[in-house]
C-alpha cells in the first residue's frame, strides 16, 4: 500500500487514477481479458486522473487487475480504494493495472486530488529545468531552416526556423545570441508527419514564453533551439508563475 | 481480364471501442497480425495515441476472429510512428516492428525497434529485442520452422529503409533478422538489398551525403524457408521530387541463414542480385504535401507468395502513367525469374496496395483508390479476389468522403507551405491470409452511413453497414455519437477490421490431424500446427468391428492395420469450432474415404478406381454421412464405410478421408488420383481441415527383437522428374543403429545412418516411379513404441510422410499378428503370382488352408503374328465380391512351442515362394530367409524378428512386382503429365494439341468431380490417339512413337492402359 509520501510519483507514473468500490473479485465483465487470478471488479465513484475521452464513468465497473491476489484474510470486496492505475483494456468497459492504493478516506481523497492537481505544475518545472534558454517573446519571422539538410524520409521534419524577438529572458541564454541580439531562434517540424503530431508550430506575431532546448543530430551544433513538446509554449498569462517556478528550481 | 463472383462473407468492424466514442483522433496507417495457430485472436496497430501519462502505446485486440476489438496497452515507447505486427506461426508469440518517434522530435533519427511478447492478451509491455537503428517503415512477417533442428523457433522478417547508410553506400533497402526470436537472447541481423547504385537525393533535400532508396521494402514469408521481398529502387531525385525508381524483387531460399542472404534472385540483364520487375518508374515524392486529395503518395508496394507453392509470387506496385499513379498486379510462376504481365486492369490513383494468398490459393488483393475531384472526391477501398490470377471479382468494400476530416491546420503565413497532418489514411493498409480466410485492416473516414459501406449491406444487426462499437446513431442522420450517447462528434479517420470468409467457423466442419492428449489437439488450424499428420489423425481403420473403438485414455482413435482379402472399416471423427445462431437448421457431412500405398507420394484412390475384372481395393460402402443439429458442435463419429481389400493387395496402406458439407467443401483438387504433397499447388491434408490421413502400418514386435526391418513406397508424384528429399523426423530417436535403406528393382541403392533432423535425396525420379525406403532397427527395446518417421520436403516444408512403427507387445500377440500375416502373404503369392497346390500353403501346423472351392481362374492369353501382339487377361471369379471370402479368419496363435515347429516348416514353402516370384531378390528375401532359418532353437523373440522380416520383404517384393505392371492409382497422375508435356513450348500450338489437351482437362475436371468412370480412360486414350500420331509426326518421332501410341488401344485392363500410357509419356518427354 502506498505511503502518502510516495503518492507523487506514484501519480507520476499513473494514467487513470480513481476512487472506487470494490464490489467482487473475478470475473471481468470485459470478455476478452482472460479470467487471471487477481481481478478486482470496482465500481467507479470519482476520478482523479482518468482520459477525458473516456467521459462521465461514474458508476462503471472498472476491471482492476490488482497488483498481488487477494487472500481471504486481505479481502477488499465492499471496501472504497483510491487506485492508482495504469490502462490496460478499453473496450465496452475498461481495465486497468493497480501499481499502487489507498484506503479511500476523505484525506487521502484531498491529498490525491491535491496531488493530481499539481501534475501539469511539475511536469512544467521538470521542463523548465531541463531547458536551457526560457524566454517570453513574440514571433518576428518564419522561415524555411534550409541549413539543416533534409533526411530524404516521410519523417522528414523539413525543420522550420522561427526567429522569436525577446521580450524578457527568464532563464539561461548567458552565451547565446538571445542576451545580445534580444533574439533567439526557435526551430520546429515543418512537416505534420504523425512523428511530429503534437508538436508546437508557433505562427507569426505569436507571443508566448518558449522553453527551448538543445536539439540532437544535426541541430545540436546549431545556435538555435527547440521546443518539442506541449508544455513547452506557454501562454504569456503564465510568466508570473513561470517566474515562480524558475525561483524555485 | 475477367471477373469472377465473389461466394465470400464480408465483415467491416470500426475497431475504436465503445468506452473511446468521443474521440476523434486521426488513427491512421493500420497493420494487423493474425494468429495462425489460433485466428480467433487478432491485433491491429494504428496512429492512436495513448492515454496522457501512460507509457504503452495501444493496440487494438479481438479474441472472437474480429467482431470485437478492445484497445490493450502493451507497445512500450507510448505514442509511435510507424509500426507492423505479426504472430508467429504456431507459438502465439506477437512481434512487432516499431519506429519510436521520440528521437525525432528532437533533430535525432528514427528507430526501428523490434519487440516480442509471449502473449499479447495478458497485462504486459512488449519486449525490446533490438537495438535502435535509423530507419523509416518498419514491415514485419513473422512464422515457425516447421522442420529440421530448428523445428518450433520463430523467424522474424523486417523490411524496411536503413537511413543509417544514406551517407555511405547509399544502399538502405534492408531487412532485420531474427532466426530464433524466442531465444533467451535473441540475435538479430541485418542484410542489405539493393545491389546497384541507389539516387542521390542531394537535388530534393540539399543533404550532399544522402543517397538512398524508397523507404518500401516488404517482405513476405513462406513456411518452406523462401522469403522474398520487393523494394523500391529508386535511381533518380530530382529538385521537385520527380524520381525513377525500379521495382526491384529479391528471394532468400533458406530463412536467410547462408552467407550471403537474398542473393538467390538474379537480374536476367545485369546479373546482379535482385530482379528488376520494372525499370524506370515514374514516381512523385512529396511527403509533407497532398497529392491525391489529402494524402501524400509515393508508389505502393505488396508481394505474397503462394502457401500451396511457394514458386508462384504475386506483386503489386505502382507508377505514375499518363500523368497519374497506377497500381499494377502482376505474377511470376518461377520463383521471380520472369514475370506476367498485368493481371488487373491497372488501378488510377490507387495506393496502399496489400496481398494475400489462402491455403487454397485464392488471391486477395486490398488497396484504396482516389476517385472523383473535389468536393465530391472519395476514397474507395476495394478488395479483388481471385482463385486464378487471370479473373478477379472487384468489391468495394468501404467509400467516403475525401475532402472531410480535412488534415489541414495551420498556415505558417506567406512563403511557407501549409502544415497538414499526414499521412492521411497511411503509408500502407495490410492484408494477411490464415487458412481460407482474409483478414485485413483499412482507414477510412468514419462516419456511420451504410452507403459507405456497400459489401455489408445494412441489416436488423448492422444497421450502420459496418459494425460500429463506438455510439452512432442507426438512421438518418447519421452521426457518431461520444460517450453519453447523445453529444455527437467530429468525424474522423477510424481502423477498420475487414474479413472476407468463404467457411464461417460455424460451417466450418473439420477432421483433426494430430490428437496428443485431451488438452493438446488439433483445432482446425489451417495449415495444422503439427507436421505428423499421419500417425494421430481422426481417421482410422478397424478391420474385427463395424462399431467405432472408443478413443483411448489420450484421446486418440484406435486404428487397426488393414488386412488384405477382408472388408475393413473406414471411420472419422468430425468438429466444428462454434455453433451457428440460435435456430438454424442440421447439416449434413459427407465423409469420402480414399486409400493409398503405405509411404509417401502414393497417388489415393476411392471407388473411380475399383475395377471388378482387376480387383486390389474397392468401396462398396461408398460415402457416408453424419448430421450436425444446430446445437451440435460435435466430435461426431461417422458410420463406417466398408472397404475391402482383395487377398492379392498389400495391407500396408493409408487411409484418407475428405469431408464435405454444403457450406464447406474440401479444397479442390481432392486426394482422387493425387498425393498429398503433390508438387503444384495440390492443397496438402496440413493446408485443408476437411483432410485427413492416417498410416495403416503399426507392427506388433517382441521388445528386443533385432533386425526389424518395414518397407513404404515413395512415389513421385510429380508430373516431372525431380529429387524427392524425405526429411528424418528427429523427435522421436529409433535404436541406435537404425539404417535407412533406398531400394529398386536393382537392389539396394543407398544407405543412411538415421540421423535426426537429417535428409535422404532420391535423385532423379521419373514421373510415376517408384522406389522403397527400408528402414532397419538392429534392436528393438524391451517396451513402447520404437518408430521412424520420414516427411516428404518440399524446400523446408514437410508435405507427406509415414512412421514406420514397432508397438513392443507380448509373444503370444506378435505371434498371432506374424501367423496371420503370413497366411495373408501366402494366399497373396498363390492369388496374385500363381504360386499354387503343391506349395502354397502351409503344411505345418497353424498354417493357411488351400480352399480349392473358393479357388479364382487366371491366365494371360497371348496371340503374336508379325507386328501385331495380342495379349488378355482372362479371370474368372466367382459370385461374391472380388475375392473377399478366401481366407478364413487369421487363426489363433499356435502355443510358442508349435510356432516355431511351424515355422521352421515353412523354409521350404517360402523359398519356393521366392523363386516363383523370379530371378531378381531386391529386397533381400534369401538373406532373409537363412536369417530365420538360423535363429537359435527356442528364442521366440528371434524367430519372430526374422520371421517378420521375411514377409515384409515379400509384402514390398510382391507390390514391385505387381506396379511394375501398371497402377490405376496413377491414372489421373498420367492424364496430368501427358497435358503438361502437351503443353510444353515446342506442342502447345499445334492444333493436335490443343485439341489434346481440351480432352485430358475435361477428363482431369470429371475424375476431380468425382464423375469419371474408370472406362473413361481407355475411352480417352482411343480419343486422343489420333493427336498423339499427329504429334509424333510433328516431332520426326513416328517410328519410334507409334508403337507406344497403338499399344495404348491394346492395352486392355485400366492398369496395363495406365503401364502403356506411362511408357509413351516417358518416350515423349525425351523429346519435347
Amino acid at each position: 500500500m502506498a505511503e502518502t509520501s510516495s503518492l507523487l510519483p506514484l501519480a507520476e507514473r499513473s494514467s487513470f487514477i480513481f476512487a472506487g468500490t470494490v464490489t467482487s473479485i473475478g470475473p471481468s465483465p470485459l470478455q476478452v481479458l482472460a479470467p487471471l487470478g487477481a481481478l478486482a471488479i470496482v465500481r467507479f465513484d470519482r476520478g482523479f486522473l482518468t482520459n477525458p475521452v473516456l467521459g462521465d464513468l461514474a458508476g462503471r465497473p472498472i476491471t482492476v487487475q490488482m497488483a498481488q491476489k487477494p487472500t481471504p484474510n486481505t479481502s477488499v470486496v465492499d471496501q472504497r480504494v483510491i487506485f492508482f492505475t495504469t490502462a490496460w483494456v478499453h473496450g465496452q468497459e475498461i481495465a486497468v493495472t493497480e501499481i499502487g492504493r489507498l484506503p479511500d478516506t476523505k484525506e487521502n481523497e484531498a491529498e490525491v486530488a491535491r496531488i493530481v492537481a499539481s501534475l501539469p505544475k511539475t511536469h512544467l518545472s521538470e521542463r523548465l529545468a531541463a531547458a536551457v534558454i526560457v524566454v517570453h517573446g513574440t514571433v518576428t519571422k518564419i522561415e524555411r531552416a534550409t541549413e539543416i539538410p533534409g533526411i530524404g524520409s516521410e519523417h522528414d521534419p523539413y525543420w522550420m526556423r522561427a526567429e522569436i524577438k525577446v521580450k524578457e529572458l527568464l532563464k539561461g541564454g548567458g552565451t547565446t545570441g538571445a542576451r545580445k541580439s534580444g533574439t533567439v531562434v526557435l526551430l520546429f517540424p515543418g512537416s505534420g508527419d504523425v512523428a511530429f503530431r503534437n508538436v508546437p508550430r508557433p505562427s507569426l506575431k505569436f507571443e508566448a514564453v518558449f522553453l527551448l532546448h538543445t536539439g540532437a543530430g544535426p541541430l545540436a551544433k546549431l545556435e538555435a533551439h527547440i521546443a518539442p513538446n506541449p508544455a513547452d509554449v506557454q501562454l504569456p498569462s503564465q510568466v508570473t508563475a513561470i517566474r515562480r517556478l524558475l525561483a524555485a528550481l | 481480364l475477367f471477373e469472377e463472383q465473389s461466394m465470400a462473407t464480408f465483415l467491416v468492424v470500426n475497431v475504436i471501442p465503445n468506452s473511446h466514442s468521443s474521440e476523434t483522433n486521426q488513427d491512421s496507417e493500420p497493420s494487423i497480425g493474425v494468429n495462425p495457430a489460433n485466428p480467433s485472436q487478432l491485433v491491429i496497430s494504428a496512429f492512436t495515441p495513448p492515454d496522457s501519462g501512460q507509457t504503452n502505446g495501444p493496440v487494438f485486440i479481438s479474441q472472437d476472429s474480429g467482431s470485437t476489438w478492445n484497445l490493450a496497452f502493451i507497445a512500450p515507447g507510448g505514442e509511435s510512428a510507424d509500426q507492423t505486427y505479426a504472430f508467429g506461426g504456431i507459438s502465439g508469440e506477437f512481434y512487432g516492428g516499431f519506429i519510436s518517434r521520440a528521437p525525432l522530435l528532437i533533430g535525432g533519427s528514427a528507430n526501428i525497434n523490434a519487440l516480442s511478447t509471449p502473449n499479447a492478451f495478458v497485462p504486459g509491455t512488449m519486449a525490446i529485442l533490438e537495438t535502435d537503428t535509423g530507419t523509416d517503415q518498419p514491415f514485419i512477417v513473422s512464422t515457425t520452422v516447421r522442420f529440421g533442428a530448428d523445428t518450433g523457433k520463430d523467424r522474424f522478417y523486417i523490411g524496411y529503409n536503413d537511413l543509417r547508410v544514406s551517407a555511405t553506400t547509399g544502399k538502405t533497402a534492408a531487412i532485420d533478422y531474427c532466426l530464433d526470436a524466442t531465444a533467451a537472447s535473441p540475435v538479430i541481423s541485418t542484410v542489405h538489398l539493393e545491389t546497384r547504385s541507389a539516387a542521390s537525393w542531394t537535388a530534393l533535400d540539399g543533404n550532399p551525403s544522402d543517397n538512398q532508396d524508397g523507404p518500401q521494402v516488404r517482405t513476405s514469408i513462406h513456411a518452406d524457408g523462401t522469403i522474398y521481398a520487393t523494394f523500391n529502387g529508386v535511381r533518380t531525385v530530382d529538385s521537385s521530387g520527380n524520381c525513377t525508381s525500379d521495382i526491384v524483387v529479391v528471394r532468400d531460399d533458406n530463412w536467410a541463414t547462408g552467407a550471403t542472404p537474398f542473393t538467390a534472385l538474379l537480374d536476367p540483364n545485369d546479373g546482379l542480385a535482385g530482379n528488376r520487375v520494372q525499370t524506370g518508374v515514374k514516381l512523385i515524392w512529396s511527403s509533407a504535401v497532398p497529392s491525391f486529395g489529402q494524402e501524400r503518395t509515393f508508389g505502393t508496394f505488396a508481394i505474397a507468395s503462394h502457401p500451396g507453392d511457394s514458386d508462384i509470387v504475386y506483386l503489386a506496385w505502382a507508377g505514375i502513367t499518363n500523368g497519374t499513379q497506377n497500381l499494377h498486379v502482376q505474377r511470376s510462376q518461377d520463383r521471380g525469374k520472369t514475370w506476367s504481365g498485368d493481371l488487373i486492369t491497372p488501378v488510377p490513383k490507387g495506393i496502399n496496395a496489400a496481398l494475400a494468398i489462402t491455403v487454397t490459393g485464392k488471391i486477395g488483393l486490398l488497396y484504396q483508390q482516389y476517385t472523383g475531384t473535389a468536393p465530391n472526391d472519395t476514397w474507395d477501398t476495394h478488395f479483388q479476389e481471385s482463385s486464378n490470377g487471370t479473373s478477379w471479382t472487384d468489391t468495394i468494400v468501404c467509400t467516403t468522403p475525401a475532402e472531410t476530416p480535412t488534415v489541414f491546420y495551420a498556415d505558417p503565413g506567406p512563403g511557407n507551405s501549409p502544415y497538414y497532418h499526414l499521412p492521411y489514411l497511411g503509408d500502407y493498409i495490410e492484408l494477411v491470409a490464415v487458412g481460407k480466410t482474409f483478414y485485413g485492416t483499412f482507414c477510412a473516414n468514419n462516419t456511420p452511413d451504410p452507403a459507405n459501406f456497400p459489401a455489408t449491406p445494412a441489416g436488423a444487426s448492422n444497421p450502420n453497414g459496418a459494425i460500429f462499437q463506438r455510439n452512432v446513431t442507426n438512421a438518418v442522420p447519421w452521426n457518431l455519437l461520444g460517450t453519453d450517447n447523445a453529444t455527437v462528434v467530429a468525424v474522423s479517420i477510424d481502423p477498420f477490421f475487414l474479413s472476407v470468409v468463404d467457411v464461417p467457423a460455424w460451417s466450418d466442419f473439420y477432421v483433426r490431424d494430430w490428437t496428443l492428449s485431451p488438452t493438446n489437439a488439433d483445432n482446425g488450424a489451417e495449415p495444422s500446427t503439427d507436421n505428423d499428420f499421419y500417425d494421430f489423425s481422426d481417421v482410422w481403420n478397424q478391420n474385427s468391428s463395424s462399431v467405432a473403438f472408443p478413443p483411448n485414455s489420450n484421446d486418440q482413435p484406435q486404428s487397426e492395420n488393414a488386412l488384405a482379402g477382408a472388408d475393413n472399416y473406414g471411420f472419422a471423427r468430425i468438429r466444428r469450432n462454434q455453433l451457428p445462431a440460435a435456430g438454424s437448421g442440421s447439416v449434413t457431412v459427407t465423409a469420402h474415404f480414399l486409400i493409398s500405398e503405405f509411404g509417401t507420394g502414393s497417388n489415393f484412390v476411392d471407388d473411380f478406381f475399383s475395377d471388378p475384372s482387376d480387383p486390389d481395393i474397392s468401396f462398396p460402402g461408398g460415402d457416408v454421412t453424419v448430421t450436425f443439429a444446430g446445437t451440435d458442435l460435435g466430435p461426431l463419429v461417422t458410420p463406417p464405410t466398408t472397404w475391402s481389400l482383395a487377398p492379392t493387395t498389400s495391407d500396408h496402406l493409408c487411409i484418407a478421408v475428405e469431408i464435405t458439407s454444403a457450406g464447406d467443401p474440401f479444397a479442390a483438387p481432392g486426394l482422387t488420383g493425387h498425393a498429398p504433397g503433390q508438387p503444384g499447388t495440390t492443397v496438402s491434408v496440413l493446408n485443408d481441415n476437411n483432410k485427413a490421413q492416417r498410416n495403416l502400418h503399426v507392427t506388433p514386435a517382441a521388445g528386443g527383437g533385432t533386425g526389424q526391418t518395414w518397407f513404404g513406397v515413395v512415389h513421385n508424384s510429380a508430373t516431372f522428374n525431380r529429387d524427392v528429399t524425405l526429411g528424418i523426423v528427429g523427435t522421436t530417436r529409433p535404436p541406435e543403429g537404425t539404417i535407412i535403406q533406398v531400394i529398386t528393382d536393382k537392389g539396394i541403392v543407398s544407405r543412411t545412418p538415421w540421423k535426426a533432423w537429417g535428409t535422404l535425396t532420391l535423385p532423379a525420379m521419373q514421373p510415376g516411379e517408384n522406389r522403397w525406403v527400408g528402414v532397419t532397427m538392429p534392436k528393438l527395446p524391451s517396451a513402447g513404441k520404437s518408430s521412424v518417421s520420414l516427411t516428404e520436403m518440399r524446400g523446408a516444408t514437410p508435405v507427406s510422410g509415414f512412421t514406420m512403427s514397432a508397438q513392443i507387445s507380448p509373444i503370444d500377440t506378435v505371434i498371432g499378428y506374424l501367423t496371420g500375416y503370413h497366411t495373408r502373404i501366402l494366399n497373396r503369392l498363390r492369388l496374385g503370382f500363381g504360386f499354387t497346390a503343391s506349395s502354397g500353403t502351409g503344411s505345418g501346423k497353424g498354417g493357411a488352408h488351400k480352399h480349392d472351392e473358393d479357388f479364382d481362374f487366371e491366365e494371360r492369353v497371348r496371340v503374336e503374328e508379325h507386328d501385331l501382339r495380342i495379349e488378355i487377361d482372362v479371370r474368372v471369379t466367382r459370385e461374391g465380391r472380388h475375392h473377399l471370402h478366401h481366407l478364413e479368419p487369421p487363426q489363433a496363435p499356435p502355443d510358442p512351442a508349435n510356432y516355431e515347429e511351424w515355422l521352421r516348416g515353412q523354409g521350404t514353402i517360402l523359398s519356393d515362394a521366392l523363386a516363383a516370384l523370379g530371378s531378381i531378390d531386391p529386397f533381400g528375401i534369401a538373406s532373409a530367409i537363412d536369417q530365420l532359418q538360423q535363429a537359435a532353437a527356442g528364442d521366440l523373440t528371434a524367430l519372430s524378428s526374422a520371421h517378420d522380416g521375411v514377409l515384409e520383404r515379400f509384402d514390398a517384393m510382391m507390390t514391385l512386382l505387381q506396379k511394375a505392371t501398371g497402377d490405376r492409382a496413377d491414372i489421373l497422375q498420367m492424364v496430368l503429365w501427358n497435358r503438361d508435356l502437351t503443353n510444353s513450348t515446342s506442342l502447345a500450338s499445334l492444333p493436335s494439341a490443343i485439341n489434346m489437351c481440351g480432352r485430358l482437362q475435361k477428363f482431369i475436371d470429371s475424375v476431380e468431380a468425382r464423375t469419371a468412370h474408370l472406362s473413361d480412360y481407355g475411352a480417352l486414350l482411343l480419343q486422343i490417339s489420333p493427336d498423339l500420331q499427329q504429334v509424333a509426326a510433328t516431332l520426326g518421332a513416328s517410328a519410334a512413337l507409334a508403337p507406344l501410341i497403338d499399344a495404348l488401344s491394346t492395352a486392355g485392363l485400366a492398369r496395363t492402359q495406365e503401364k502403356a500410357h506411362r511408357d509413351l509419356l516417358l518416350a515423349l518427354q525425351q523429346m519435347v
